[in-house]
């Protein structure tokens, strides 16, 4: 963030409000220390606003201030300390008049305390002054940038007050009073220090180049990344900033004389703590939150949902309502008999999955009817390939339900109440209206497709006619391939999740009746046997048509798929073990992987992933025929499919042969 | 047409929407399968509704939109895929907690 507008003006105003805030309690202590403590946090404060400032002026007066600070505060610490030492208190209240009994602290402090205070000709004075003309010359705020040197002015007249107090109060006021020890002077050794770190401010004060220019050279550089050549002197005239320094040390006189009727002010506030105060504010957030969330979180998942579904009406209410019109341009084609017929059909079966959900056997019939509709929606809407998938995929996962059936309870027996069934409709009519809506939109606006692209070159730079399946395997194969690894994750993650499964078993269906003695129906078991080598004929020549006519990998696998589930329901996992054990992860993961690496073949070429290469060759009875490496995708596609989903439906059926309780009652 | 499609499309969702917010597993996982119709529908739409225009080169003079085809038919096995989960997913918490309920601590929300 550094560098930008909004990090400037935080670090400058924190680093004022740190300064005036520090200043003000320094000015409000008794106790020397505390003085001194706040006064750090309010130089601290300025250092922090010149960084923020941030020109390079601001970076020299900052880390010179840092020199001059530790010289003039570390000296009065000491200070401190000695009188602390020799006199047994630092409580000003208690100290008076010391001037006389130790001298020598005293002119030491006096020394130091000045050149905190911003006097010349210490070290003080010089950067305070680079200080206040930095403040004067920014223009972070605008035509309020006034303010800053206003509140810098107003910072540095409190630190000459708070300065004044230090020597004031302790070195003079009056005659000096009884004390637990008798102060004087400390021994030299102590002194020492202090008059080092004295000398240093006045050094510094009257001849800065020679002492700290080295120094400050290369703090300012490391901070700024830039060479820079410092330029000190104590003197720069009669300006603007020596004003505001004549302004600061005046206004600190007149605050020190009127400082009781600021301790005054701020006796009010004794009874206060600021550690409570806080304490009690995150005590009340904290309240406040556990109360809302008590409200929002109660454990229900509906409630949840409910939620969700509310807050998408929320957010896209209001942008349905700007949209002024609709209807797009596109002119609406008219309706014929069999998409009406059909639409009522798909329309009374979604209504019926929804309102006869309480009998899940018959609401699974009404969905098989609803995907049948939507396969025969897509094959009446010219998507000959997505009609087959959806019906194949539709027979499937009607069988794994009714599967997934026999483990649940075959009847919702409570109804929702009335209320909640009240708010979900209306939740779900809103989302549908919603749905509705923008679908029609979509529909009428005239379409910009990026399809004109894939429909010239499906011939000549894919080697297929049609036109989805070459996208399927060659222009967006990469998404195929990407979406055969998801499909097979996923059956991984359902071979786990059935592993050790204990599910429960139910002995006899909903009303009490045992399960069929007979296991596998003659008439099924003989139909299923006619139907494999059929089906598997079929799913061959869908899956070698697909590059030209609808068909290809996945919906070549599924049929496979099915009729392979055929036999195992019309006989049984173990015996069609016995016949034909394959191990369906194997097969899933070598699709996965012929697919991959028929995309890598590519690079063999030095032909980006998945480049697909065909030619046409003359084989021996069927004639001149295409070969297409997108032939070996699908094939991977097509293997992975099989794989994926006898995995998921021969794993689960196992559960029910594995588990079938005995007619014994087990 | 146009109008008959989405409101089609937009019954479809309000029934998912609503078996979605039942309180039994079950219903949940049909209403998810019946709301991936739905919203395979609203995909393959968004390529505009042709008829008698089948994407196979040389069997018709104006083509339907192949990409949202192509997309929806992977979505298809997706779904698929998914819907398996979440029923074995159901089977599984049947089994391990004993109930098909959604949630089992305000009883009113579980019905």
């Amino acid at each position: 963030m550094a560098g930008t507008e909004l990090w400037l003006t935080i670090v400058t105003v924190t680093g004022l409000i740190t300064m005036l805030v520090g200043a003000y309690f320094a000015l409000l202590k008794h106790d020397l220390k505390g003085l001194l403590a706040f006064s750090t946090v309010s130089h601290l404060g300025l250092i922090c606003m010149l960084l923020g400032i941030g020109t390079q002026a601001a970076v020299i007066a900052a880390m010179f201030h840092i020199i001059n600070h530790a010289c003039f505060k570390a000296a009065l610490f000491m200070t401190a300390g000695i009188i602390d030492h020799e006199s047994g208190t630092r409580d000003m209240r208690k100290l008076q008049g010391l001037m006389g009994l130790m001298p020598l602290t005293a002119t030491l402090a006096m020394v130091v305390a000045a050149s905190m205070a911003g006097i010349p000709p210490f070290n003080g004075f010089i950067s305070k002054e680079l200080f206040l003309d930095q403040t004067a010359q920014q223009h972070l705020f605008g035509g309020l940038s006034w303010f800053i040197p206003v509140l810098a002015t107003v910072g540095a007249a409190l630190s000459v007050a708070y300065s004044i107090r230090f020597i004031h109060d302790v070195f003079f006021n009056g005659e000096y009073k009884e004390l637990p020890k008798k102060p004087h002077d400390p021994p030299r050794m102590m002194s020492a220090p202090v008059a080092l770190l004295a000398l240093l401010c006045i050094v510094i004060g009257l001849a800065p180049m020679p002492i700290v220019s080295e120094i400050l050279n290369s703090a300012v550089t490391a901070v700024t990344h830039s060479q820079t050549e410092v330029k000190l002197s104590l003197w720069h005239g009669f300006n603007i900033p020596l004003l505001m320094s004549a302004i600061a040390v005046v206004a600190g006189i007149l605050i020190y004389i009127a400082r009781d009727q600021l301790f005054t002010f701020n006796r009010q506030f004794d009874g206060q703590d600021a550690k409570h105060n806080f304490e009690r504010l995150v005590q009340k957030a904290s309240d406040a939150s556990s109360r809302l969330f008590d409200k929002l979180d109660t454990g229900s998942l509906q409630r949840y949902m409910a939620f969700v579904l509310i807050s998408v009406i929320v957010i896209l209410l209001p942008s349905l309502i700007d949209i002024s019109a609709i209807t797009g341009s596109s002119p609406q084609q008219s309706i014929d008999t069999v998409s009406m017929v059909g639409a009522i059909v798909l329309i009374g079966a979604a209504f019926g999955t929804a309102t006869l959900h309480r009998n899940r056997f018959v609401m699974l019939m009404m969905l098989s009817v609803v995907g049948l509709m939507v396969s025969l929606a897509f094959a009446h809407f010219s998507a000959p390939d997505l009609a087959m998938t959806q019906l194949v995929v539709e027979v499937v996962s009607i069988i794994l339900m009714i599967l997934a059936l026999f483990f649940m309870p075959q009847k919702t027996n409570r109804a929702s109440s009335g209320h909640r069934v009240f708010r979900d409709i209306i939740i779900a009519s809103f989302i549908g209206g919603i749905v509705a809506t923008l679908n029609f939109a979509i529909l009428t606006t005239p379409a910009e497709s990026i399809s004109d692209f894939f429909i010239a070159n499906a011939k000549t730079g894919g080697g297929g006619t049609n036109v989805v399946n070459v996208i399927l395997v060659d222009f967006r194969g990469f998404d195929t391939l990407g979406e055969i690894t998801v499909l097979a994750i996923a059956a991984a993650g359902i071979h786990k999740l059935l592993n050790k499964l204990k599910p429960f078993m139910p002995s006899s269906d909903v009303d009490g009746r045992p399960w069929h003695r007979i296991k596998h129906p003659l008439m099924l078991t003989n139909v299923a046997n006619l139907v494999l080598p059929m089906a598997m004929v079929v799913a061959a020549y869908i899956f070698l048509r697909g590059h030209n006519l609808p068909g290809g990998g996945f919906i070549a696998g599924l049929i496979a798929a099915s009729a392979m589930i055929l036999q195992y329901v019309a006989n049984g996992v173990d015996w069609v073990k016995e016949r034909f054990n394959v191990n369906y992860q194997s097969l899933m993961s070598i699709g996965v992987m012929i697919a991959a690496l028929t995309g890598l073949g590519s690079w063999l070429f030095n032909k980006p992933f998945l480049t697909s290469w065909f030619t046409y060759l003359d084989w021996p009875v069927v004639g001149k025929w295409e070969f297409a490496t997108a032939l070996l995708f699908d094939l991977g596609v097509f293997l992975t499919v099989i794989g994926a989903t006898m995995m998921i439906l021969s794993n689960f059926g196992k559960m029910t042969t594995r588990h079938r309780p005995t007619h014994e009652g087990n | 047409m146009e109008t008959l499609y989405s409101v089609t499309v937009g019954i479809l969702t309000a029934c998912s929407i609503f078996l979605i917010l039942r309180g039994r597993s079950f219903p949940v996982v049909v209403g998810i399968t019946m709301l991936s119709y739905a919203v395979n529908l609203f995909l393959f739409s968004t390529g505009r509704l042709t008829i008698d225009g089948a994407p196979i080169l040389g069997t018709s003079d104006s083509y339907a939109d192949p990409l949202p085809q192509a997309l929806v038919l992977t979505a298809i096995v997706i779904g698929f895929a998914m819907t398996a989960y979440s029923i074995i997913l159901a089977v599984r918490t049947r089994g391990e907690v004993g109930t098909d309920e959604v949630s089992d601590s305000n009883s009113e929300d579980n019905r």
